[in-house]
């Protein structure tokens, strides 16, 4: 007998079906988009939450990390923020340095250097924040804590010094202070800074509260007044609080969440505050040392149905390439993030609903987040860290049951569509259930696409590597004092709409990013032209011939 | 073996395939009935542990009883486990139940956890049972918004409006659909149904700002700051249902709140209590208590509440405010004052504290600061008849007759049970301006609407001024 028994073209077409079926089951799987290198390149760190049971706040809202070069070598090194024992914060782990040694070592790999490099302080750490506050064209670092704010001066040797002293209005002592940015709101051209405060809290007055199944869980914020956020102007490299006189003292929120951007298009930068259980603000700079709250009259104060959301994370960024910079805040779990898209001149309008992100976010609770052109294709997509503040339902009996996945969200392309859901096919780090807080975006590894260090609560940090297939792309990079903070960047390049990005380390959710502009070319054969424009909005160098997929640096002579 | 006894074993193999094969098809078939979800009650608070594990005992000793099972969904709904409950009423509804229920809170489950398009098929599930639910389609609609299908969503508030034009809910709902002068239009009609529906004025306001009516978006923004979370009330039994099985400290604060309205008093303190065991630092019950056991002439125990409720929260504005019209009541006007300034110390924006404290001055001569206070109360909320009155009354006794008439005709809107005694005062205050003939026909008014509304002391008070009048 002969086998197979070839009898007519459906039995063989079945059979070359079953076939084919089992030899792509056993088949290569398809490459993970992202994966997680921290382990393979030493950058070991678990956070600290000091959690005792009693279920006192800080524990609860996880700290962030920063991407930052702080010794100039040209590629992107580490720094994490370290949580503590709340009745102590002095026994804690402590903050991290990481040195990226790929440059000049050609090795991905990273060496603890707290110690050398004089960051070893310890306290309850909630955010970072860098920026060239005394215009040396080194990046500095503000740490903000639970208690005592601290701010590092880049000596430029490889160390930092602690010089609070010289900004004692900084410290804000006693307070629970959150994210930060440093930026220019009078343009004179030093970086000037913004704190945010979350609640008036004390761990002696921490609230007992309940789920409502009555297991105890961690309380809303709104069992807590909020307070204000904090400007300090930088009197050449030294900060005075100027709250009252600017007007920002006038509101109060639970500030979690802070950019700095043009809001109006005027040339001045504002600051958009995501404030937890309450109206967000947008203060618009009144270009006289005054800022102005009109998140009300602007449409993002509230979400379409004129409800107050959680607000917690923020990213802004240009997501249908207009030139305007829209914003996304991040909620809890059953509101939805927000997408505020920009209509030009500082209106904005709920677009949740008709982009989908509304849908896709519904189920988490966002942190960090941040807009990203993670396929290079010229559009810019989203990734959320996501981790729950209450007890999930599904998770109840289990040690930690805030554990969530995090989103990878890709941008429909300007072709009028919702934005989709690509999570699953981002690859195992993406499938990890954790309690996610703060992300930092930037080219880690210096291979011209965009990576992602997350931290989580009461855990390891994750260095989420790109590994998409290569596109073409352009990353610039501003040197000299002030790093080109709040300067942007337009790219015309063939088949691709303008692209206009900024230079800024802000948004996310207490953490910092890499400053270098990155634009996605997809296939584009030639970039047609770069033009580089100042906070004010004038043009300060136009270039052309710019080589594909190169990093541009533009040194401080030419801005 | 010649080609036969091939053919013959590939006949045999063929029989036994597809005997395979039907066996498999029966089975698929075959409805698989979901599990009861693992429940995890080690930290539930003891009260609702109970509740459920009862329901759940019973579900489970009877495993094909629906209704059982729908009831055990219920109670975890009420508690917010939706994942569990929408389990219970999957299984309820693969045991064959047919009560409109089932699907319906399902699709409510599915869509507190953000399944809509799981929801969407429930709800309309349940609208296939009970095609003319306006609870199950408003849910639908809005569920469908929210998914992004604003033209299907569109299509169902239309429907809803067809059949009844005089629905708040539904008109927002297809505004929020609409864009323009269209989406205008359906706000304005919703807010004409109810003034006071916050998410309304919002929208209102961002759909005048979209065109650059910049003045009538912030009107529409100041209605909405004062109203911002009232909506129209939904006469959704079901719901009603699920809700009152909600054991949590809230909801029994919920229930209690219901069932003061009723006037059952003894039963609402009865529900505070039970909150409080729960969660001693619950501050909204004993703000609550306050006027509760004022209510109840507890007046000791109602000190007792205040004070425990501002040494939870120092800052709670309606701790002062209820404890002021404690105090009020008692003719303890110092006390009174002390605590209704506290609240507008607060909150400036507390009309009703405003309102009392130009009371208060009112008693004690101060007109000039009375008046001030009425206005900025007044000012915050405009359509506040009790207000108007009283500063109408002001108006009148000092004899500025056309300002007290001003006052008492806004007095007027929106109506209610004192409408006929500001109606009535309309008419003295034009009498003693001389107005006779307008007077009458204002008193005839008034004693009409009295005689409505059951007033007879009121509408016998308003015949003998018309007697006299007439002389």
């Amino acid at each position: 007998m002969i086998w197979p028994p070839w009898r007519g073209s459906a039995h063989r077409s079945a059979c070359v079906t079953a076939l084919a079926v089992l030899l792509l089951a056993c088949g290569r799987k398809p490459i993970p988009w992202f994966h997680d290198a921290a382990t393979e390149t030493g950058l070991q760190f678990t956070h600290y939450t000091g959690a005792t049971g009693q279920f006192y706040m800080p524990e609860i809202m996880g700290s962030g990390c920063a991407l930052l070069d702080y010794d100039g070598d040209g590629d992107l090194d580490v720094f994490l923020v370290q949580g503590a024992a709340l009745d102590d914060p002095r026994k804690t782990p402590g903050n991290r340095l990481f040195r990226n040694e790929l440059v000049p070592s050609g090795k991905f790999r990273f060496t603890d250097v707290t110690r050398q490099a004089g960051l070893h302080y310890s306290g309850y750490g909630m955010g970072v924040a860098t920026g060239d506050f005394d215009n040396d064209g080194r990046v500095d670092l503000l740490v903000t804590n639970f208690g005592e704010n601290v701010l590092y001066r880049n000596n430029g040797d490889g160390t930092f010094r602690n010089v609070i002293v010289e900004s004692p209005d900084v410290a804000l002592q006693g307070r629970w202070s959150t994210s930060a940015a440093f930026f220019d709101y009078d343009r004179d051209g030093w970086q000037d800074l913004v704190i945010l405060n979350y609640l008036d809290y004390s761990i002696q007055a921490n609230k007992r509260c309940y789920e409502p199944a009555g297991e105890i869980d961690y309380c809303t914020p709104k069992a807590y007044p909020p307070a204000s956020a904090h400007l300090f102007h930088n009197e050449k490299g030294r900060f005075v609080e100027v709250t009252q006189h600017s007007g920002i003292g006038h509101a109060q929120g639970r500030g979690l969440g802070v950019v700095a951007f043009d809001a109006n298009g005027d040339g001045w930068q504002d600051l958009y505050v995501a404030n937890d259980a309450g109206a967000n603000h947008l203060w618009i700079n009144q270009k006289n040392g005054a800022f102005t709250e009109r998140a009300l009259e602007s449409g993002v104060a509230y979400s379409e149905n004129g409800l107050p959301k959680a607000g917690m994370g923020v990213a802004v960024g240009d997501y249908d390439n207009d030139g305007a910079e829209d914003l996304l805040v991040l909620n809890l779990m059953r509101e939805g993030a927000t997408l505020f898209r920009n209509n030009g001149r500082g209106d904005f309008t709920d677009s949740s609903l008709k982009t989908g992100i509304h849908a896709i976010t519904f189920p988490y609770t966002g942190f960090g987040v941040g807009w990203f052109d993670f396929d290079s294709d010229g559009w810019l997509d989203i990734f959320l860290a996501n981790g729950a503040v209450s007890l999930r339902e599904e998770q109840r009996g289990r040690p930690d049951p805030f554990r969530e996945r995090s989103l990878l969200i890709r941008n429909p392309a300007g072709n009028g569509g919702s934005f989709v859901d690509v999570t699953q096919k981002a690859g195992p780090a993406f499938d990890l259930l954790e309690v996610r807080r703060g992300a930092a975006f930037g080219d880690i590894d210096n291979d011209g696409d965009i990576d992602i260090l997350v931290t989580n609560n009461n855990g390891p940090v994750r260095l989420l590597l790109n590994d998409m297939p290569r596109h073409n792309w352009l990353e610039i990079q501003v040197d000299g004092a002030g790093l080109g903070a709040g300067m942007s960047v337009t790219v015309k390049a063939s088949g691709l709409p303008v692209q206009r990005r900024r230079v800024h380390t802000d948004s996310s959710y207490l953490s910092a990013s890499d400053p270098r502009v990155h634009f996605g070319l997809g296939a584009a054969e030639r970039i047609e032209s770069v033009t580089l424009y100042r906070p004010d909005g004038s043009q300060a160098q136009h270039y052309k011939n710019v080589k594909l997929s190169s990093l541009l640096r533009i040194g401080p002579e030419r801005h | 073996m010649d080609s036969r006894d091939g053919n013959r074993q590939l006949r045999d193999a063929g029989k036994v395939s597809f005997l395979i094969a039907a066996l498999c098809l029966i089975l698929s078939c075959a409805r698989s009935l979901p599990d009861f979800p693992q429940l995890d009650l080690g930290r539930f608070q003891p009260e609702i542990r109970k509740a459920v594990e009862q329901q759940a005992d019973h579900a489970k000793a009877n495993p094909r009883d629906a209704n059982q099972v729908l009831q055990l969904g219920m109670v975890l709904q009420a508690h917010d486990q939706f994942q569990a409950a929408a389990q219970c009423y999957s299984r309820a509804y693969s045991l064959g139940s047919k009560r409109f229920e089932t699907p319906y809170f399902w699709g409510q489950a599915l869509a507190s956890m953000g399944d809509y398009r799981g929801a969407a098929e429930r709800l309309r599930q349940a609208l296939a049972i009970r095609p003319r639910s306006l609870p199950a389609r408003l849910k639908l609609a809005e569920v469908l918004r929210e998914s992004g299908e604003s033209a299907s969503s569109a299509e169902l508030y239309r429907q809803v409006l067809n059949e009844t034009p005089e629905n708040a809910t539904a008109h927002y709902g297809l505004g929020r659909s609409l864009d323009g002068a269209d989406a205008i239009t359906e706000f304005g009609k919703a807010l004409a149904l109810f003034p006071r529906y916050g998410a309304a004025q919002f929208a209102l306001a961002t759909a005048y700002r979209k065109i650059g009516e910049t003045k009538k978006a912030q009107e529409a923004l100041a209605d909405y700051e004062r109203d911002k979370t009232l909506v129209p009330p939904l006469d959704d039994p079901e719901m009603a249902a699920v809700r009152a099985l909600d054991l949590s400290a809230t909801g029994l604060l919920s229930q209690a709140a219901d069932l003061e309205k009723e006037g059952r008093l003894a039963e609402a303190l009865e529900r505070h209590n039970r909150a409080i065991a729960m969660d001693p630092k619950l501050v909204d019950a004993y703000v609550n208590l306050i006027s509760l056991y004022g209510r109840l002439q507890r007046d000791f125990e109602a000190e007792q509440a205040y004070h425990q409720a501002i040494a939870l929260d120092p800052n709670r504005a309606e701790a002062y405010y209820n404890f002021g019209v404690f105090c009020f009541e008692r003719q303890r006007l110092g006390d009174a004052k002390t605590a209704f300034e506290a609240a507008v110390g607060l909150n400036p924006r507390h009309a009703e504290a405003l309102h009392n404290c130009a009371v208060i001055s009112e008693r004690e001569g101060k007109w000039e600061q009375a008046a001030a206070l009425y206005h900025r109360a007044l000012g915050i909320k405009p359509s506040y008849p009790l207000a108007h009155f009283h500063l109408g009354r002001l108006y009148a006794n000092q004899k500025r007759y056309a300002l007290a008439i001003q006052e008492f005709e806004r007095s007027l809107e929106p109506a209610g049970p004192e409408t006929p005694t500001y109606l009535y005062a309309l008419a003295a205050t034009n009498a003693r301006a001389g107005a006779r003939s307008r007077a009458v026909e204002l008193m005839r008014q008034a004693r009409t609407q009295a005689f409505a509304r059951g007033q007879t002391a009121l509408a016998a008070s308003i015949d003998h001024d018309l007697a006299a009048l007439a002389r």
